[in-house]
């Protein structure tokens, strides 16, 4: 039995997508920003959003980022990488030239610092399994995002497990997205569909819909999410608004997956990292579509030292409210829940450092 | 593609089909640029990360109703000027998340007053696979604007 886990709060730069992306703040200014702010400690960053020219970083800009770090106290936590199958326009790339692809990217999060590299789903476990030995060469850690529709029971997912247990290293693992364990659809989302001509029938329709799914329990393969995924195009185009579907469609079943909270247990021995994923906070403070309070709960819990990742996710839509006033107020939940469930926050730069290379087996984190 | 990536389930939609992002981005505001019987606009990419300049597979422009003549089209990326047809082989530059694409061609318009700009873009999304192929984007927007001479 362990203790209390005290998770590292930390955020990724992928909440501030639209300060970025709109020239307001460049990536020396956000990461100044979250240290300023207050948070961090742990930063996480996606190599193709934020790094000019990834996965070729040459030395200086290496020197230049883990310089900065350092200056700001912030420790990496997560370099989120892809897998561009598709860049090619006449076919797809082979097994080796997309494992050769994956390589560049991993080693660039290894060389800029990074501890553990964030990969997708679509990654199967031959993939894993190649892909390991070059994680053991370079020291870092391989997590797979588990974010909706999939959750921890799906059949994909328990594929992976199934391999992680054969092959047996600590350097396999998950990323916990709070996206699959959402309790409703997120107001702001429903505020948005509203200005885009949604009518009050459709907006009802849609949340009876969604609840009916949570009430029956996520997908369990990707036959039930097609279904799912249909039915929501069909509601919108029966409700007036045919040209909302597909995005209701995605959004409904892509960013609010209806697993209950506790089904992340079964994959908590393998969980590395944390997407903190939320979609606003209310006027009192509370996230009114991801139990956060339950999600920390269930970590501390399991006594997690891993980080949490702050990700807001609803710029998708929500282009009126300021991002990083959300994201502070994301975090101040997160705090309370920790403290409520009898541990805290890992908010301390130094402690934050030294129990993140304990969570990945290392002898130290650089910086 | 064998044994190691998974498609995205995405089956149900078409490939024009993906979440609204920042696809209000499209149009760098006020980067019209009129020179002569040419016009120039500034184009964002409309999403969260950079993409392979492999990815970008069309783009078409109209000022005032007026169709940018696809032949006569100049790309500009990363401080090179290609035509559209090079793009397809450029799968080791990209085309960065706060970079323009400026798009230029034969247009001839009536310099002074605003001007009405429309563009629409093509763009893989070379992570997302669905039953129909890679995923390819296609974003329009619309925007008013006054055109700088040069």
């Amino acid at each position: 039995m362990t203790g209390l886990g005290s998770p590292v709060q930390g955020v990724t730069l992928y909440s501030f997508t639209r300060a970025f992306h709109g020239r307001q703040i460049d990536l020396e200014g956000l990461i100044r920003k979250v240290a300023a702010d207050g948070m961090g400690p742990g930063l996480e960053i996606i190599g193709f959003s934020s790094f000019r020219g990834f996965p070729e970083v040459d030395d200086a800009y290496v020197d230049w980022f883990r310089g900065l770090v350092d200056e700001t106290g912030l420790v990496l936590t997560s370099c989120a990488v892809n897998t561009d199958v598709g860049i090619r326009r006449d076919r797809l790339l082979t097994d080796d030239e997309l494992i050769a692809y994956m390589e560049r990217q991993i080693s660039a999060a290894a060389r800029l610092g990074f501890p553990l590299a964030r990969v997708q789903i679509s990654l199967t476990p031959d993939a894993m399994e190649k892909l390991l030995p070059i994680a053991e060469r370079l020291g870092i850690t391989l997590a797979i995002e588990v974010h909706a529709h999939h959750h921890a029971h799906h059949r994909l997912v328990q594929a992976l497990v199934d391999r992680y247990e054969k092959l047996g290293s600590p350097l396999l693992g998950f990323v916990a997205d709070w996206g699959t364990t959402t309790t409703g659809l997120a107001p702001s989302m429903v505020e948005a569909y509203r200005r885009r001509g949604a009518s009050a029938e459709l907006i009802d329709a849609a949340d009876r819909l969604w609840r009916d799914y949570y009430e029956a329990g996520p997908p369990v393969d990707d036959a039930s999410h097609g279904g799912r995924f249909g039915s929501f195009i069909e509601l919108a185009a029966k409700n007036g608004s045919p040209e909302l579907g597909i995005d209701l469609a995605i959004n409904a079943t892509g960013l609010f997956g209806p697993a209950r909270v506790e089904s992340w247990l079964d994959l908590m021995p393998w969980v590395r990292h944390v997407h903190g994923k939320f979609f606003g906070i209310d006027e009192s403070g509370e996230e009114p579509s991801v139990p956060v309070r339950e999600l920390i709960a269930l970590l501390v819990g399991a006594g997690y030292n891993g980080a949490v990742s702050t990700e807001y996710e609803g710029w998708h839509w929500n282009y009126w409210d300021d991002a990083f006033d959300i994201v502070a107020g994301e975090q101040a939940l997160q705090r309370d829940a920790a403290l409520r469930a009898g541990s805290g926050m890992q908010v301390d730069p130094d402690a934050a450092r030294r129990q993140l290379a304990s969570h990945f087996g290392l002898a130290g984190l650089p910086g | 593609m064998a044994g190691i990536a998974n498609e995205v389930c995405l089956d149900a939609a078409d490939d024009r089909s993906v979440p609204r992002m920042i696809n209000d981005r499209l149009i760098e505001p006020d980067s019209l640029v009129i020179d002569g019987d040419r016009a120039s606009i500034d184009i964002r990419i409309p999403w969260y990360r950079a993409v392979p300049a492999s990815c970008i597979h069309d783009v078409s422009v109209r000022v005032d109703g007026e169709v940018m003549a696809p032949d006569s089209m100049r790309f500009e990326l990363n401080g090179r000027e290609r035509q559209l047809a090079e793009f397809p082989e450029l799968v080791d530059e990209s085309w960065f998340t706060t970079d323009s694409l400026r798009v230029s061609g034969d247009l001839a318009l009536e310099p002074g007053g605003e001007h009405e700009v429309f563009v629409n873009l093509k763009l893989f999304i070379p992570y997302i696979v669905t039953a129909h192929g890679v995923l390819m984007i296609d974003e329009s927007l619309e925007l008013t604007m006054a055109g700088a001479t040069r």
